[in-house]
């Protein structure tokens, strides 16, 4: 019997050992390597592990790439890779993104960090430093929550992803970064939204919250319809429970972040 | 909803008096709304479109959205922000036209 994992949450049985934490819950979906097809129409192409196609079809989605494949329906997930590391690298990544959006769940692109008053998101853009910001808030102490793919629950927790964050190192190539993998999931206090819009950190509200939110969302330029009404609100919700600031992209440290939040927890306060 | 609450006060100026119409309409099916920090933000899910509302803008769209006349809301941006009703009605009104033509209002 294949041993269950937790993967951003959801309980998959997979015929080989992820850095995902175990679970005991029933599997919802079976991981397995094979031949996968690719047929259906293109919805959006990923950045990673190589620019690939994701592809809909009636039975559920395929991801096609030069030397790697995925087929991908709710409750199975077939991977075609020429080595285990790729296999895994498609797996937690994109395939793990669509088939989340492909079961409806919401998931952001970013980052997550548990610090002391709670769960810090890190989101933006691929390049926008949020990896590389999230393992220097690791090496000052704090936990890492996931990192690439951010699913928020009900409750407004982020699910623990695999235990590593991915940089770059100096020669231009993602490396991992191992780390203890999170157990439980992190209750959301805040989330940084990483841009080149923002030449500081400053406190979101409203709209500019909400529509920098939008932006973020694991498929930003593909908006399937059933999933608008499911964005649009989590959007919302996070406007309104979680304190957004938007940060400039690639050039901010932890030293930067404990300031502003702090000089936003005085203005809190005096308010 | 009675006439009554449509109709400029008598001490209101005449020209005013004369744009107020008591004029209500509904959100239609595909447009939803959520209300953020005195704000809002609309989706279109016909067009796949989000949009936002200023604080005044927010202020309008609770009125109108609940069946409440342009004059109604007029007389709460006055009510709640600094400005005349002239002002308010001139504002509503453009507002209003705006969400028409983007088919998020219907009469």
């Amino acid at each position: 019997m294949m041993p269950t994992q937790s993967l951003y949450g959801v309980p998959v049985a997979c015929s080989w050992s992820l850095p995902l934490p175990p679970t005991e819950a029933p599997a919802v979906a079976r991981v397995c390597r094979g031949a996968v097809g690719a047929r259906g129409n293109v919805l959006w192409r990923t950045s990673m592990p190589e620019g690939m196609d994701v592809l809909e079809h009636a039975a559920g989605r395929a991801l096609v790439g030069r030397a790697c494949r995925a087929g991908i329906a709710p409750d199975r997930i077939r991977l075609r890779a020429p080595s285990r590391d790729v296999a895994e690298q498609l797996l937690l990544g994109p395939v793990a993104g669509t088939w989340l959006d492909l079961r409806g769940e919401q998931v952001l692109h970013g980052a997550c960090v548990q610090r002391e008053e709670g769960g810090l998101a890190i989101l933006g853009p691929s390049g926008s430093g949020k990896s590389t910001l999230a393992q220097a808030l690791v090496d000052a102490g704090a936990q890492l929550i996931t990192d690439e793919l951010v699913r928020i629950d009900d409750d407004l927790r982020v699910a623990p992803g695999p235990g590593y964050t991915r940089l770059f190192n100096a020669a231009g190539v993602k490396e991992r970064r191992l780390t203890a993998p999170a157990r439980t999931p992190a209750p959301l206090h805040a989330a940084l939204i990483l841009s080149t819009r923002f030449t500081e950190v400053v406190p979101l509200h409203g709209v500019r919250a909400v529509a920098s939110l939008l932006d973020n969302f694991y498929t930003p330029s593909w908006h399937p319809r059933r999933q608008m009404p499911l964005r649009h609100e989590l959007a919302c919700r996070l406007a309104q429970h979680v304190t957004i600031y938007g940060g400039p992209a690639r050039r901010l440290h932890p030293e930067h972040l404990a300031v502003a939040f702090a000089r936003e927890r005085e203005r809190s306060r005096r308010r | 909803m009675s006439d009554d609450t449509d109709r400029a006060p008598a001490d209101e100026p005449t020209a005013s008096r004369a744009r107020y119409a008591p004029r209500t309409y509904r959100v239609p099916t595909h447009v939803r709304t959520a209300p953020v920090d005195g704000e809002a933000v609309l989706l279109d899910m016909r067009q796949n479109l989000y949009l936002g509302l200023n604080r005044t803008g927010a202020a309008v769209w609770e009125v109108l959205s609940r069946g409440g006349s342009e004059h109604e809301a007029a007389r709460d941006l006055v009510r709640r922000f600094e400005t005349d009703l002239d002002t308010a009605a001139g504002d509503v009104r453009e507002l209003v036209g705006n969400l028409l033509e983007r088919g998020l209002l219907v009469r």
